[in-house]
């Protein structure tokens, strides 16, 4: 037990009576060593004065050299009892005379010619020279036993320690008495401060006895009780309000959905809040072994890599710097962890570990990336272009038919304002406004626009994003080019079946009046230009002859008159004819032919035509043969083939002829050019004849197709051959026959022929 | 003169059957006309003809039927078919009598030359 | 004086080697003659430094027949006694003692001794003798032989009425008669 932890009384005591213990000892320690030296002294004052005298009655011994003299002397020493032996020594050192106490000599001790009185254990030596007027005789030595000083001084002592052990008992008890002098205020006072610090009861006073330190004190302790009183109230107030704030700053630690770890300097564990129990699976009992390592051992068991996470541990601790990370667990579960140092007083105090658990957002991420993967692959599986803008016409939302259309991927054309990414909206923006402000669908059909030259048409449809407040719209654009070309073919058959089917019956009816004009006027003619038995006969009998006839025939022109009457029934009959083909169906004539060897020769035909050449100089016209190699060879009728493709030559070297304006155009310098091909469209030989003549307008285009349709001057046309062309390839070969032609842009004619012959009807 | 020979011309448009017969008459040859098959076959059941020259688009009975029923009362007899219809089709059943393509002509013929011609192949004048 | 010399030294050497007896036999008067000048070592004459000029020597007188034969003068004839010259005198009459420090009173005083003693017992002359009953007559000193050792006793009354100082010394080792008392 220390000192310090003793009570005040035993403190006092014992220190009053160590000083007066240590006081007692030092005294008696003096006056005990002082004592001592004296009784030594003394014996050594006496055992001089011993060997001065018996030293005295020495010198005639000596003078006389009487030996029996000198021990008789010397045995005189025995009424000294403290004498045990002694030796007598003349002047030549030898032992004159001794003398034994018990009897027996002591060997001689070596004489010195000084007094010597030395204490030599339990003996005190002494030599003394016997001197007699100033002559020395010799030199006594004297043993003297010391047991009798041992005896007193023993005596001496324990006296003295019961002197002293009576001393300290009456000190002991006289502090024990005084001690409560002082003891008992501060005891009181301490009694006091137990009595508050138990029941925390500051309102206790303590009555103060006197006016010395210790009153001063229980001033102090009063005015501390009354200070600690009025800080107690504060510290309450203050200590409710940060219980409060702690609580609230735990709630707020527990409540958060993280998972909160801090760690001190070693890396073992100091706070955690129940979120990261739970996260990390803690064991309720925490760790039995060393905390550092068992945590670290406990997190590596649950990581997919934890020799990375160690690693990255390994250097953090050893910085301040933050980190952020995303781990995952073996579990699936995947935890993005946050650290930064705790700086507690400018130093590195520990680590404080966020963990959030994203497994279910990074599973939610996934599934929300798959759905966008999922609408995004929907979107550009579309064939439509879609577009998202928002409300200030920003693009949101790009599929990948608006980036094949546009030629701007997906990433450029976000964030832009729709019309500088798609010029072909420009001119809808009003529509899409609309659509936004109204809230209503927006629609604009077949919207048309040349894309390479060709003409497109589009269908625009805005819906307006009202759904989740977001002001926005989705623009669709489909390409209705084909569609609408279908459209076009079909009503253009549907014409064209009902007009030929129409000019087919009509055609029948035709016939047999045509029959009766050319082969009564092949009758009238023969009767009466040529001369025959029958003529002749019939001549002679009405009084002329058939010469006469002939002349006046001639001369009145009537022959002539019946040959263009024959002429007229044979172009009706051409006509008639051709109508007819409008309904024809025959698979007669469908051999397997290669379209570019047909295309070859339709040209080789059209410049050696003779009317052909008698209105334009086909060789003025660069001709363009544009054919994709290794095409497959078709079935199809091969002159009818070659009728359809003549005659678009025909028409556009007409057209290309014919047209001032295009002749002015380019200052005349324009080369004609008609530009032939053929390549290979899925499952159809497309073929194209384009020119780069006027073009027609939009009137004129859609009515191309229809029978006794001309822009022709009167004798140039019947009116009958695109008809006839078309016919030829919708009805007896299958195909399809379209135009594309923009006033100025020159015209196209496009023939789709099947390649599979089963695909005839 | 061999015997002469005897064309039935079969039409409903009188001046189809006018013209044909006036040329007919004028290479020699001796014409009977009707302008229907029931006719044609009364005349037939009558008289002898080595050439029946038929149109096809004819009131009631065709042309078809008619050659069908004509072949039945004579056998041997030759069929000129001259319709107005250019989709006209042989029927097999008239193709079993010997009808062939060569002998069936489009209205209206340039030249009524390619008859004369037919004729001659049938019967050899 | 090599000679006395030598026989000191015999003499010593035979104290110390031969028994007490042979040679308190042999030199009984050797001996009593060296003790004579021991004896003047613890006694102190008055008036001797008075006397300096009148005695210059110590005197040493013998009355009566001399024992000693030649001893003395042998072994005196260089010794100093109190840093004086001895001197060796045989007297023949009593009053001649005044001019001696030490006077050998012989046995054959036995008779006259009173007479002798009357005139020397209140002088200072230290009166020796080697016969027994001497002492108690009134002799200071007077040898006697105890058990072949030389031992003497010595008058203290006799001493005090001589007014010679004789050191306690020599009176502790000595038999001593007539002794003071009540001083």
């Amino acid at each position: 037990m220390k000192f310090r932890n003793l009570s005040i009384r035993k403190k006092i005591i014992g220190i009053i009576i160590s000083s007066s213990l240590l006081a007692i000892f030092f005294g008696f320690g003096v006056v005990i060593t002082n004592d001592i030296r004296i009784f030594k002294e003394d014996m050594h004052d006496n055992a001089l004065i011993n060997a001065q005298l018996i030293g005295d009655y020495l010198v005639s011994p000596l003078v006389f050299e009487d030996k029996d003299g000198a021990e008789e002397m010397l045995a005189r020493l025995k009424g000294m009892h403290t004498v045990d032996n002694g030796v007598l020594y003349d002047n030549k050192g030898l032992p004159f005379a001794s003398f034994a106490r018990n009897g027996k000599a002591i060997e001689a001790p070596l004489a010195t010619n000084e007094i010597i009185g030395e204490f030599e254990g339990k003996f005190l030596n002494l030599y003394h020279p016997i001197t007699f007027q100033n002559k020395r005789y010799g030199i006594l030595y004297l043993r003297f036993s010391t047991a009798l000083l041992h005896e007193k001084i023993q005596a001496y002592l324990v006296t003295m320690i019961c002197l002293m052990v009576f001393l300290v008992i009456m000190s002991y008890f006289l502090a024990s008495r005084f001690q409560r002098v002082i003891s008992k205020p501060i005891l009181e006072l301490a009694q006091v401060t137990g009595r508050v610090s138990k029941g925390a009861d500051y309102s206790i006073q303590v009555q103060k006895i006197g006016d010395d330190e210790i009153g001063d004190l229980y001033d102090g302790f009063n005015n501390m009780l009354k200070q600690i009183r009025l800080r107690e109230a504060e510290r309450d107030k203050a200590e409710s309000e940060l219980r409060e704030r702690e609580e609230v700053l735990r709630g707020i630690l527990e409540s958060t959905a993280e998972g909160i770890l801090v760690v001190d300097v070693k890396g073992a564990v100091s706070h955690n809040n129940a979120r990261f129990t739970e996260m990390w699976q803690m064991p309720q009992e925490g760790f039995k072994t060393d905390e550092n390592t068992a945590l670290i051992d406990h997190f590596m068991e649950k990581l997919i890599d934890p020799q990375e996470f160690l690693k990255k541990i390994k250097q953090l601790y050893d910085t301040t710097d933050e980190s952020f990370d995303m781990i995952r667990l073996r579990d699936g579960s995947a935890f993005e962890t946050f650290s930064c140092p705790l700086i507690k007083g400018g130093k590195a105090a520990g680590r404080v570990w966020n963990f959030r658990d994203m497994t279910a957002h990074i599973k939610s991420a996934e599934e929300m990336n798959r759905l966008r993967n999922v609408l995004k692959n929907m979107i550009d599986s579309m064939p439509s272009v879609l577009v998202g803008i928002d409300s200030e016409g920003r693009v949101t939302h790009w599929n990948r038919e608006a980036s094949r259309v546009t030629g701007l991927a997906q990433e450029k054309a976000q964030g832009n304002i729709l019309s500088e990414v798609f010029p072909l909206l420009a001119v809808d923006m009003q529509r899409v406004r609309q659509a936004i402000l109204s809230r209503e669908v927006q629609r604009d059909a077949k919207v048309g626009s040349q894309v390479d030259g060709e003409r497109r048409f589009s269908d625009i449809t805005v819906y307006p994003l009202i759904s989740d407040g977001v002001d926005g719209a989705v623009i669709r654009i489909d390409d209705v080019t084909e569609r609408v070309r279908i459209e076009e073919i079909m009503v253009q058959s549907e014409k064209m079946f009902s007009v030929g089917g129409l000019a087919a019956g009509m055609a029948h009816e035709i016939n047999n009046p045509l029959a009766g004009v050319l082969q009564n006027t092949q009758n009238a003619l023969r009767r009466l230009s040529e001369s025959s038995p029958v003529n002749d006969r019939v001549a002679e009998e009405s009084g002329t002859t058939m010469e006469c006839i002939k002349v006046f025939m001639d001369k009145r022109g009537i022959l002539r008159m019946l040959d263009a009457v024959r002429d007229s029934g044979k172009r009706a009959a051409v006509i008639v004819d051709n109508m007819l083909s409008f309904s024809r169906k025959s698979e007669s004539h469908f051999l397997l032919q290669s379209i570019p060897d047909l295309l070859d020769k339709t040209l080789d035909l059209a410049s050696s035509d003779y009317n052909l050449k008698k209105n334009y100089d086909f060789r003025k016209i660069e001709i363009l043969r544009e054919y994709q190699p290794g095409l497959p060879m078709i079935y199809c009728e091969g002159s009818k083939i070659q009728q359809v493709i003549l005659n678009l030559l025909k028409n556009a070297a007409q057209a290309m002829s014919e047209s001032t304006e295009y002749s002015m155009k380019d200052g005349g310098a324009a080369r004609p050019l008609i530009i032939l091909r053929a390549k290979q469209e899925g499952e159809m030989l497309r073929v194209e004849v384009e020119d780069n003549g006027p073009g027609m307008p939009e009137a004129v285009r859609k009515r191309v197709f229809e029978p006794f349709f001309t822009t022709k001057g009167v004798g140039f046309g019947t009116g009958l051959g695109l008809s006839v062309s078309y016919f030829i390839i919708t009805e007896n070969h299958n195909g399809t026959m379209t135009l594309e032609s923009m006033p100025g842009s020159g015209t196209k004619f496009v023939i789709r022929l099947p390649l599979e012959r089963s695909t005839l009807a | 003169m061999t015997q002469q020979i005897r064309i039935l011309v079969v039409d409903d448009d009188p001046s189809v059957l006018l013209g044909l017969c006036d040329y007919l008459e004028d290479e020699g040859l001796h014409t009977v006309s009707v302008s229907s098959g029931e006719e044609a076959l009364e005349k037939l059941e009558k008289e002898r003809f080595h050439v029946v020259i038929v149109d096809i688009r004819l009131p009631r009975m065709d042309g078809n039927d008619f050659v069908m029923n004509a072949s039945r009362i004579y056998t041997g007899m030759a069929f000129i078919i001259h319709t107005g219809s250019t989709e006209y089709i042989l029927p097999e059943q008239l193709k079993k009598l010997g009808i062939c393509k060569e002998d069936v002509f489009n209205k209206p013929l340039d030249d009524l030359d390619v008859i004369r011609e037919a004729i001659r192949r049938k019967t050899g004048v | 004086m090599l000679n006395s010399l030598k026989k000191n030294t015999i003499i010593l050497l035979i104290m110390i080697c031969v028994p007490n007896s042979a040679y308190a036999d042999l030199l009984e008067y050797e001996i009593k003659a060296v003790f004579l000048e021991r004896f003047t070592r613890f006694v102190e004459w008055p008036h001797m430094n008075q006397a300096e000029n009148s005695l210059k020597n110590f005197v040493i007188g013998v009355i009566g027949e001399n024992p000693y034969g030649g001893l003395l003068e042998e072994i005196y004839s260089e010794k100093k006694i109190k840093d004086r010259k001895v001197e060796i005198r045989y007297l023949e009459d009593v009053k001649e003692s005044l001019s001696c420090h030490l006077v050998f009173i012989s046995a054959s005083k036995k008779h006259g001794l009173a007479q002798l003693l009357s005139f020397t017992e209140d002088k200072p002359i230290l009166t020796v003798s080697d016969t027994k009953g001497f002492a108690e007559r009134g002799v200071l000193i007077n040898f006697f032989m105890d058990k072949r050792r030389v031992r003497f006793t010595i008058n203290e009354s006799a001493v005090r009425k001589s007014g010679l100082i004789m050191n306690y010394r020599l009176l502790e080792f000595a038999k001593i008669v007539k002794p003071v008392h009540g001083e």
